[in-house]
């Protein structure tokens, strides 16, 4: 832990500084006006009395540079560029807003400007910030990226991934911590055993910095160093910021139920505006005092921006209402793939998982910004030998092994990918990356919609699922109906190597957040793979057999199981149509609803839980669209709803089997 | 586009009708507002117009004259004009309860009793073979008629169906009321159905409703025209699958003469006819829904058959029709009506709503059943006017092509068993009409006239009136008047 040197700067950039911390001061408290008006349709927390951090911060970063935020974002945004009327217009819902009216005081977007984001969850922007850190030392830019947080942050987990992870891969960050003393309205001296975060940085071998948030010039030297140390490749910095908040939380809220309105006053005197004011007016490092007057000048000029602005943005026009929708996924930019090649002449047989290196092989050279991550990928080539070969051509940044950090690194692939790589996650167990939900849920899969299309989320979230082998409980979930319920994500669970492969590839070709769900039983499976590259559509089902008398819906390993039923069920004069949905989301309902159209039965096998699962979702799309076409009610054969169980016998027990499958068949013919 | 020509529903509880003819033939040019068929709904024929134009195609085995046909039914279709012709498939004609050969040989085979009408003969008229008429086929019970050409049958989702199947509730009687039956609509009828005893629930034929039919089994049997409620289900709990419509239509006869049922088969049963089955929905309205009184009072009618035979003498003379007593006595109703307005209230739609007029319906029996035409403005028509209107109401009855307008918006009803050794009876209310008249049997009978026994004609008349809307004074106050005027007829009849 070291406190920065004393200040010493020109003229020019002391003024410069003053102004921004000026605008950012004076827009706040006009949308603290705004807000008692009624314009601010939501939340709006105020940076006032924290303006010198990211102005001391951002004065050394360009338009290269990015920047990652939290919910107390507003001066971020400023001071990285943004004009004051695109964050007036958000607040106000305006569709000249810098997210177009989506996202309001705590999610604002201008990728333009490298204001990546910000975002009301406390953290994520901690890993997001490492992860553009990974793209500009995978790329090798000259770049450097910083997350801004409170000190809420930091007794959260993605502070502590985050601050290991950057360490580990040297990435060039900065964490800039405003300690502002109040997590929402909890004291941070009862919430930390050790209140003191700059010297957290010793945990991750990292420099650690505490500087008085509240003096720009302090702020403007540390940052000036970390920023420095980190375009050297010398890896991150921890700034820690003490400062003070001086308006409430969020406006409108009750302030002095869990502070005094002395400890305010007494902060409102430590005012870092003011300070700085009295700074350029004494004295200057070698240079004579500023001129009050021109500081006046300055004030002057800046309010009336600000007036002229929130003028600029009250006459804005809203968004279209129908805009609501637009965004969720990334518009189609790569031209139609070519058609798979028939697998029949296909003599080649390989196994499903090796079909899916052979398409992230291809994916690795066909794009530099392709990278690899997970525990046991690199040198080993991972658990499954989903990367075997890689990392010997491709070196260890682009198959890159992690610590045991599945919300790190998830967080980190987001920031990665806002930031123009394309980040591949191996997790290797779909039950392991339900410590980071909340990043592909969150912000993974709603930062294209939340930016109006204006970043893509090219990530593909690759790893096992499902029953079998005495996994147990903790390495045999599925999870795709969970992830098929969320707009922005695509989920992808292919049943046979040829699928595989061109799933996969479409899925590394695409910009939008895909899962690929590799059923483990099914990862030695062998079949008939072409060598050449080829991709195949997501939402487009399979039908793996022609049928008349039943359609039943099956997916990963129940498509095999369900072709065994069908083969039984047939010799009984039963003529089953099954087809396999290959993709959960999208789902194409419309070969399921044809298929219904022919047998007027239907039967979904899914092997995962069955509430609110897969097949209710199918079953309720068919009774609505093709009720008229049902012979008979729509059933669903699920595994039981229990956690998986270890003993082969009670395992066993919780999956659907192939007789179970020829037995419902036979009992919806029945129906 | 190749358009198909639909059965439209018709009245409010049509489910099915007879096709009666074509008005075009196979390849005509037809044009939107054009006259395409006749078919007979509620007892209504209608000819029904074109919603669109095209060149028409009739499959060679559509539906016959005189067959029962389903709403929703395709009769035919429409083609383009110009360029390709779009493929005509050929629909199976219903095979349905009421569409068995036996009907419509019937239909056909009974001589026309118009003719015999048009004979001078006015027995065919006075003794209606019925005890009630029936209702025109729309204005009942306040509902609007909706003229839809909607393939769907009632409207009910899987669960109220279930539950109209426990509760034993037909919903194929209920009729389409223009939105989807609720669980409590149907708790409400089954309130009201009357108990039924096992055997007649076994000997009840199967009704549209009340088997579970999937909904694919629906639609291929509106498709292939057939009747589910025939079909036996071969599915759990004797649902009724695809399979079993297919069945069904592959066994059905594909022509008229492919053998009738075999006579006398009591396990069977008769099929109702449609005919039947909205009279019987007629009357239960009338039951459940009236709170109807019957009072009944003697009359002398020397002076109305003293003028009867005048007439009758003078027409015959003049090569005329003379008027029949049914005539004399809607008449004298007209006269009775305007004294006592309180008759012409009724009960529509949660209001008391005055007919604006003394229209008058007549009981008419046909071979095709009861007919209730209406007799307009009944004052303002001299007798001999009223005479005509009624002969060409009756014709146009034998002929079944009586409009729905020609049985719409009557006040009370005349229904006349004089034909009978009847003399007094209870008619039931033709719903939303307040009042009904039976009248009975004229005979020479012994009274009293000034202290002294005399013999006179004298009729018995029935008033049936819904004690909802009127109350029992002015319903005496009305049969008394009708009473003296019949008694004095001449200025009455001659107004």
């Amino acid at each position: 832990m070291a406190t920065a040197a004393a200040p010493c700067i020109d003229r020019a950039t002391g003024v410069e500084l003053y102004r921004r911390m000026l605008l950012i001061r004076k827009t706040e408290l006009q949308l603290a006006k705004s807000h008692q008006r009624g314009l601010v349709h939501g939340a709006c927390h105020t940076y006032v009395g924290q303006e010198a951090v990211a102005v001391g911060v951002l004065a050394h970063f360009g338009p290269q540079d990015m920047v990652f935020s939290t919910h107390r974002g507003h001066g971020h945004a400023l001071a990285k560029g943004m004009p004051p009327e695109e964050l007036m217009a958000e607040l106000y819902g305006r569709v000249t807003g810098c997210s177009r009216g989506r996202g309001g005081s705590m999610h604002l977007f201008a990728p333009e400007i490298g204001m990546m984001g910000t975002s009301g969850i406390v953290g994520p922007c901690i890993l997001q910030a490492a992860g553009a850190g990974y793209t500009f030392k995978l790329k090798k830019q000259d770049a450097v990226a910083a997350a801004f947080f409170g000190d809420g942050a930091v007794n959260n987990g993605a502070f502590h991934e985050g601050l290991n992870l950057a360490s580990i891969y040297r990435l060039p960050v900065l964490f800039v911590c405003e300690n502002n003393q109040y997590a929402t309205e909890v004291p941070f001296s009862y919430a930390a055993g050790n209140p003191q975060v700059a010297s957290r940085g010793a945990a991750y071998g990292i420099p650690g910095v505490q500087v008085d948030g509240n003096d720009v010039l302090a702020v403007y030297v540390a940052a000036q160093e970390a920023v420095e140390r980190a375009r050297r490749g010398e890896g991150p910095t921890l700034i820690e910021c003490k400062t003070y908040r001086t308006r409430a939380h969020s406006e409108g809220m009750t302030d002095f139920t869990y502070r005094t309105r002395e400890e305010v006053e007494q902060w409102k005197a430590r005012c870092p505006i003011a300070r700085c004011r009295d700074a350029l007016l004494e004295s200057f490092c070698d240079e004579e005092p500023v001129d009050a007057a021109w500081l006046d000048e300055i004030e002057d000029e800046v309010a009336t921006e600000v007036t002229e602005a929130n003028a600029r943005a009250i006459e804005a026009p809203y968004p279209a209402a129908s805009d609501s929708t637009t965004h969720v996924f990334a518009a189609a930019r790569s031209p139609a793939p070519a058609p798979p090649p028939r697998i029949a002449r296909e003599p080649r047989e390989i196994s499903f998982v090796e079909a899916t290196v052979e398409a992230l092989r291809d994916a690795f050279e066909q794009h530099d910004s392709v990278f690899v991550m997970g525990e046991g990928i690199g040198q080993r080539g991972g658990n499954f030998k989903t990367t075997e070969g890689l990392y010997q051509r491709f070196g260890g940044e682009r198959v890159c092994d992690t610590p045991i950090s599945e919300r790190g690194f998830v967080g980190l692939a987001c920031g990665a990918a806002m930031s123009g790589s394309r980040p591949v996650i191996d997790f290797m167990f779909a039950d392991f990356i339900l410590d980071a939900a909340g990043e592909i849920i969150n912000q993974i899969a709603k930062v294209q919609y939340m930016s109006n299309g204006r970043i893509t989320m090219p990530v593909v979230l690759r790893g096992c699922i499902g029953v079998g082998h005495s996994a147990a409980t903790h390495h045999s979930g599925s999870y795709y109906s969970m992830y098929g319920h969320f707009p922005g994500l695509r989920v992808v669970v292919p049943s046979t190597p040829f699928d595989a492969k061109g799933l996969f590839a479409e899925a590394l070709a695409g910009d939008d957040p895909v899962l690929f769900l590799e059923h483990r039983e099914l990862l030695s499976v062998k079949g008939h793979v072409p060598p050449t590259s080829y991709r195949i559509p997501l939402g487009e089902a399979a039908i793996v057999r022609e049928g008349a008398d039943v359609t039943v819906v099956a997916l990963a390993q129940m498509v095999r199981k369900a072709s065994a039923a069908a083969e039984v069920v047939a010799s009984q004069g039963i003529s089953v149509e099954l087809i396999d949905p290959r993709t959960v989301a999208p789902l194409d309902v419309t070969t399921i609803l044809e298929s219904v159209a022919k047998t007027g039965r239907l039967l979904i096998v899914d092997e995962t839980f069955g509430p609110f699962g897969l097949g209710a979702e199918i079953a309720a799309q068919a009774a609505d669209q093709g009720f008229d076409d049902l012979d008979a009610p729509i059933k669903r054969l699920n595994g039981k709803h229990a956690p998986t169980p270890y003993s082969p016998v009670l395992e066993n027990n919780n999956v659907p089997h192939a007789d179970e499958i020829a037995e419902a068949i036979v009992g919806l013919m029945a129906e | 586009m190749t358009i198909e020509i639909t059965v439209p529903r018709l009245g409010w509880s049509m489910e099915e009708g007879s096709f009666c003819r074509w008005l075009k033939a196979d390849g005509d040019a037809v044009r939107e507002g054009d006259e395409l068929y006749e078919l007979e709904g509620d007892k209504a024929t209608q000819v029904v117009e074109s919603f669109d134009a095209g060149i028409l195609r009739i499959a060679t085995d559509g539906p016959q004259p005189g067959d029962i046909v389903r709403v929703g039914q395709v009769l035919g279709h429409l083609e383009p004009r110009s360029g390709r012709a779009g493929s005509v498939r050929s629909e199976t004609p219903t095979r349905g309860p009421n569409a068995t050969p036996t009907n419509g040989q019937n239909a056909t085979a009974t001589p026309a009793p118009a003719g015999a009408s048009s004979d001078g003969s006015r027995d065919a008229v006075k003794p209606p073979p019925a005890l009630a008429p029936v209702a025109a086929a729309s204005g009942g019970i306040g509902a609007t008629t909706k003229h839809t050409t909607s393939p769907r049958t009632a409207a009910a989702s899987p669960s109220v169906r279930r539950l109209a199947r426990q509760l034993g509730v037909n919903l194929g009687a209920v009729g389409n009321a223009g939105y989807s039956l609720s669980a409590a609509d149907v708790l409400r009828i089954a309130s009201r159905s009357p108990m039924q005893s096992p055997a007649e629930e076994a000997h009840a034929p199967p009704m549209a409703g009340e088997q579970a039919v999937t909904p694919r089994a629906r639609r291929i049997a509106r498709e292939l025209g057939v009747v589910p409620s025939t079909v036996v289900g071969t599915g759990r709990n004797g649902r009724i699958r695809e399979r079993d419509i297919r069945n069904a239509a592959s066994r059905a006869p594909t022509t008229p003469s492919a053998g009738p049922l075999p006579p006398h088969d009591v396990a069977a049963g008769q099929p109702i006819t449609h005919l039947r089955r909205v009279i019987a929905q007629r009357m239960m309205a009338a039951c459940h829904e009236t709170a109807p009184v019957t009072l009944t009072a003697r009359a002398d009618a020397s002076e109305l058959v003293r003028f009867r035979e005048e007439c009758k003498r003078t027409s015959d003379e003049q090569g005329l029709k003379p008027p029949g007593y049914t005539e004399l006595f809607v008449k004298l109703c007209g006269a009775a009506l305007q004294k006592h307005p309180a008759l012409l209230d009724q009960w529509i739609d949660e209001r008391i709503v005055r007919m604006d007029g003394v229209h008058i319906a007549v009981a008419v029996a046909t071979p095709q059943g009861l007919v209730t035409p209406v007799l307009r403005d009944v004052p303002a028509l001299s007798l001999r006017e009223l005479s005509s209107r009624f002969v060409r109401l009756i014709d146009l009855a034998r002929q079944q092509r009586l409009a729905l307008e020609d049985m719409r918006g009557g006040a009370l009803t005349v229904s006349s068993l004089g034909g009978y050794r009847v003399e007094a009876f209870t008619p039931i209310l033709n719903p939303p009409q307040t009042a009904i008249l039976g009248v009975g049997r004229i005979t020479p009978q012994p009274v009293v006239k000034k202290q002294q026994v005399a013999v006179a004609e004298v009729v018995a008349l029935s008033l049936t009136f819904d004690h909802r809307v009127i109350d029992g004074a002015p319903a005496a106050a009305f049969l008394t008047s009708l009473c003296d005027m019949i008694e004095s007829p001449l200025g009455w009849l001659l107004a």
